[in-house]
């Protein structure tokens, strides 16, 4: 998959104030976890430059099906996928594609947990063409961002690195 | 008997030979969900478990969320439009 989307093999590049505007995202929604997108064009294939925030529906899902869902926006972060399986294709269409989805965790690490695995990998597959970027918020202030990529033909994920640069 | 379109994501088309849409006749999303195990096999498994849709997937009609409506009972109409897309959600 990574022939013509080399963003998910990681050593990324995002601008300063993209990766301001994940975390003062990250910060507003604290104690609830964050998330959204990260788009770069598609003529530079490793840099990301525009942060795209998303609304997180994991309190809603939770409401809707506790069992299924047990876990509110505080330890889970769930969007719209209908909208963003199309802001995926505008993003091709345009030029501008999607090559990183972002959350937030709360007062822990930017770990890739086995939540975020078991959700985006699948028989050793992908399943959305993207790296990944976690922040972590501790007590309202932004600890640490990371850099996490699929490993080929796993459901296992691993740290890259991601460069902030001046925009 | 509905005729409904159902769009098939990448991850997916293994069990459809590439392609990106199917048309299955079906009443409920349920039924869909046989039918379509039947045409394209071991598809379901990907998508549902005996308690229903499985937490890294989601079924669409039209612009909602199955969740929302009836779950695996919504009932179905001719020329709808069902899309499976796999789950952008996790956590701690």
């Amino acid at each position: 998959m990574s022939g013509d989307k080399p963003w998910i093999s990681g050593n990324l590049r995002i601008t300063k104030e993209a990766m301001k505007a994940i975390e003062e995202e990250a910060i507003r929604c604290y104690p609830s976890e964050a998330c959204g997108f990260v788009a770069g064009p598609a003529q530079d294939p490793l840099l990301l430059d525009e942060t795209i925030h998303e609304v997180n529906e994991a309190d809603k899902y939770h409401a809707l099906d506790p069992e299924t869902f047990p876990r509110t926006s505080r330890t889970y972060f769930k969007l719209n996928e209908l909208r963003a399986s199309r802001r995926f294709e505008e993003g091709e269409k345009s030029g501008r594609p999607i090559k990183v989805i972002y959350h937030s965790h709360t007062d822990t690490t930017a770990h890739f947990s086995e939540e975020d695995a078991y959700t985006f990998a699948s028989d050793g597959q992908l399943m959305w063409p993207c790296a990944f970027i976690v922040v972590s918020v501790v007590d309202g202030k932004v600890e640490e961002r990371r850099l996490h990529i699929h490993r080929p033909g796993t459901n296992e994920f691993e740290e890259s690195t991601l460069e902030i640069i001046d925009g | 008997m509905a005729q409904v379109t159902v769009r098939i994501p990448p991850p997916l088309r293994t069990f459809t030979d590439g392609k990106d849409e199917v048309t299955i006749e079906a009443e409920k999303i349920r039924d869909l969900l046989d039918n379509l195990d039947a045409a394209h096999p071991g598809i379901k498994e990907r998508i549902a478990d005996d308690k229903g849709v499985r937490r890294s997937v989601n079924i669409f009609l039209g612009e909602e969320d199955i969740r929302v409506l009836d779950a695996l009972d919504t009932e179905l109409r001719d020329r709808d439009v069902v899309s499976i897309i796999p789950a952008i959600a996790g956590g701690l």
